[in-house]
């Protein structure tokens, strides 16, 4: 049974989409409701070179970037749309943890099936696996298929880049503790 | 196992994935605004924005009122409160919604199946789960079907007996018929031999054997013209060997309570008659077999074992309910009768699952229609096929050891030794299904075919019995069968209906 659940979770773990964002940066559907942030973006340039960080505004042409170094350090980044390949927006964390802890209650709760959990223990495996996995793609929005000024909903400047602020002068997210 | 169970069903109460379903919407359309946002967000064109909780959009949307945050573009807090403000002074509304995840769907539906199949076993108590023996498919019309069960009432090595059952849709496709033998409950099976036997069916007819094991070749096989019991006609159910039976509901307030089913026949062939009877229990056998079981809790394995020690008497006292639940009786009409019939044999085979067809011969007769009653244990019995046939004289019936067996596909060499060598058994597990290969003369189309198999199983105590240990209840059992059965007879009834359903849901196969 315990081989099982490290199974599930093991293979729920590999099968999830990633991000690149700092813990805590992303959060909760219910959270993010309420807080008044851009998402995280990960773009790859035409030139080879990616840039991430936290949406601050998109339009059809640009896209303003407030990118976060290792050390903290911020790296604004406006970039023209012409010159990214492609795209991911993730809009907050996707709770895959909830699903994998769900699954892992799931191929418990088989104990209660005697025998038969020979087969209901795999099929909440591969079903828990299946779910976790589609749940981690729920928060991603990618371009292409979509185009850059479908992502604005997630920016934290929707209404576009306001005039009179500065990239540069952006504060970015703080880090939850 | 009731922890199990409440724990899938916290998965379903527990599952908390969602999705996030963001909206914006212009100043113009603020009137369209979705009311199930807990949140409102202003997004101004300074960049600054408004988060507002308990917000409203009021004169058709053109006003703005909540109690929240105004934030810089830094999202610092400048100001918090009561907030009114017109929808044209806002670049763009954001509302977010959360939705429950589509992944919740795929759990909660995991989670019911898991709790059902949970709640199927504690809410029968496991008492109704399949079990009954090795269980034997044969090769029919139509392919394969459930042709067998083999020395049901083996319940322990003392009571280790030779059951012969004949295989009435058997269709071998060459001289080599294969049996397929399985194991598909919670059984621990010990298989001393299972051989076939083979008697070549007269012109038009077939071989039946009585339940002394005698083969007689039949001719003029037929169905009755009248069939009555309780509940009236029961003709359409008796008078072909068609998955159709004729059934009944046991008695509410004693389960040994008997019936009768009288039958009458308007075509009678010349000479010495026999009535063929193809029947099979209910699961009331099962049932009370379970619940022994469950008085016994941790005292089974002795009792069992006091079987083997204990000698005739011990078996005896074991066989005591069998006796009181009784066989089918088969009686005609006699004058010089308590009631006006006379027993003159009986016949009736311990399984649930599949049908055993005897035949009982018949004193001569000279009145027509002949009248034959059955007399059974209301609800315990199952009749599919019942008949009337003109006998031929007994015959020696061949006998042929298996050929070959095969384990998951595969030569089994070991098996096959086990099931010719009757000193060393086979034993089986749940799970296992041996392919067991026969051959056959070259006539084997116009052969009937027959299994003998001797053996025991060894039914595995569930744990959700042992609670309902109670020695003295399991004594009533031996001691005074007829009061435990009409003790039982409550506790049956009210698993009864839906009895069947369970069982074959509960079957055991990999």
């Amino acid at each position: 049974m315990r081989g099982s659940l490290g199974v599930a979770l093991g293979v729920l773990l590999t099968a999830c989409a990633g991000n690149t964002s700092p813990p805590g940066f992303l959060v909760g559907p219910r959270i993010a409701q309420s807080q008044a942030y851009g998402g995280w973006v990960e773009l790859r340039v035409a030139n080879g070179t990616s840039v991430d960080g936290e949406m601050i505004a998109v339009t059809a042409d640009s896209v303003w970037v407030l990118g976060v170094g290792r050390e903290g350090a911020v790296a604004p980044v406006v970039l023209p749309v012409a010159s990214i390949r492609e795209g991911k927006l993730t809009i907050n964390d996707a709770e895959v943890g909830n699903v994998a802890g769900m699954t892992a209650l799931g191929v418990l709760s088989t104990i209660s099936n005697g025998l038969v959990l020979i087969l209901t223990a795999p099929v909440w495996i591969i079903v828990g696996t299946a779910a976790g996995s589609a749940q981690s793609y729920t928060p991603q929005r990618r371009v292409p298929p979509l185009r850059w000024a479908e992502l604005n909903a997630s920016a934290r400047f929707p209404q576009g880049m306001p005039s009179g602020v500065s990239l540069a002068q952006l504060r970015p997210k703080p880090r939850r503790r | 196992m009731r922890l199990a169970v409440a724990l899938s069903a916290s998965v379903v109460a527990l599952a908390c994935a969602h999705r996030l379903e963001r909206s914006l919407v212009t100043p113009r359309n603020a009137a369209t605004l979705d009311a199930k946002s807990p949140y409102l967000k202003a997004h101004l064109r300074s960049g600054y924005v408004y988060v507002l909780a308990d917000w409203h959009a009021d004169s058709g949307g053109a006003l703005i009122r909540g109690r929240g945050v105004l934030l810089d573009p830094n999202r610092a807090v400048v100001d918090s409160g009561q907030f009114r403000f017109p929808a044209d002074s806002v670049a763009l509304f954001e509302t977010n919604v959360v939705r429950s995840a589509g992944a919740n769907t795929a759990i909660a539906v995991m989670a019911g199946v898991t709790a059902t199949i949970g709640a199927i076993c504690l809410l029968s108590d496991s008492k109704t789960c399949f079990g009954s023996c090795p269980t034997i498919y044969a090769p029919d019309s139509t392919g394969e079907s459930l042709q067998a069960e083999a020395f049901s009432a083996s319940i322990a090595p003392a009571l280790e007996a030779t059951d012969l059952d004949m295989l009435y849709r058997a269709r071998p496709r060459s001289r080599n018929v294969v049996l397929r033998v399985t194991n598909e409950a919670l059984e621990t099976h010990v298989i001393r031999f299972a051989g076939v036997i083979a008697v070549p069916r007269p012109a038009g007819g077939r071989v039946f054997v009585t339940p002394d094991g005698v083969f007689y070749p039949a001719t003029s096989v037929t169905a009755p013209t009248r069939c009555s019991g309780a509940e009236g006609d029961c003709l359409a159910a008796v008078q072909r060997f068609d998955h159709v039976e004729r059934t009944s509901f046991a008695d509410s307030t004693d389960l040994a309570a008997r019936e009768t089913v009288d039958l009458e026949f308007d075509q009678l062939p010349e000479g010495q008659l026999g009535l063929v009877v193809a029947s099979r229990q209910s699961l009331m056998t099962t049932f009370l077999i379970y619940q022994s079981l469950a008085y016994l809790g941790t005292q089974a394995t002795t009792w069992l074992a006091s079987l083997e020690t204990g000698g005739p008497a011990a078996r005896g006292f074991a066989g005591e309910l069998g006796r009181v639940l009784g066989k089918i009786e088969v009686l005609v009409p006699d004058s010089a009768g308590a009631d006006g019939w006379r027993v003159v044999g009986t016949v009736g085979e311990i399984g649930p699952i599949a049908v055993d067809t005897k035949m009982v011969p018949l004193p001569p007769t000279s009145g027509k229609p002949l009248r034959v009653r059955l007399r059974l244990t209301k609800g315990l019995w199952r009749l599919e096929y019942l008949a009337i046939a003109k006998l031929g004289d007994p015959v020696e019936p061949l006998r042929f050891q298996p050929a070959k067996v095969r384990y998951a596909g595969r030569a089994d060499a070991d098996a096959l030794q086990a099931l010719r060598d009757r000193t060393h058994p086979l034993v089986t597990l749940p799970g296992d299904a041996y392919e067991v290969e026969y051959r056959l003369p070259s006539d084997y189309a116009h052969m009937e075919l027959f299994l003998e198999a001797r053996g025991y199983y060894l039914e595995w105590l569930r744990r959700e019995w042992l609670p309902e240990e109670n020695l003295a209840a399991a004594a009533q059992f031996v001691l005074q069968p007829r009061a435990a059965l009409r003790a039982l007879a409550p506790a049956y009834k009210r698993q009864e209906a839906g009895m069947e359903r369970i069982f074959w849901n509960s079957r055991y196969a990999r």
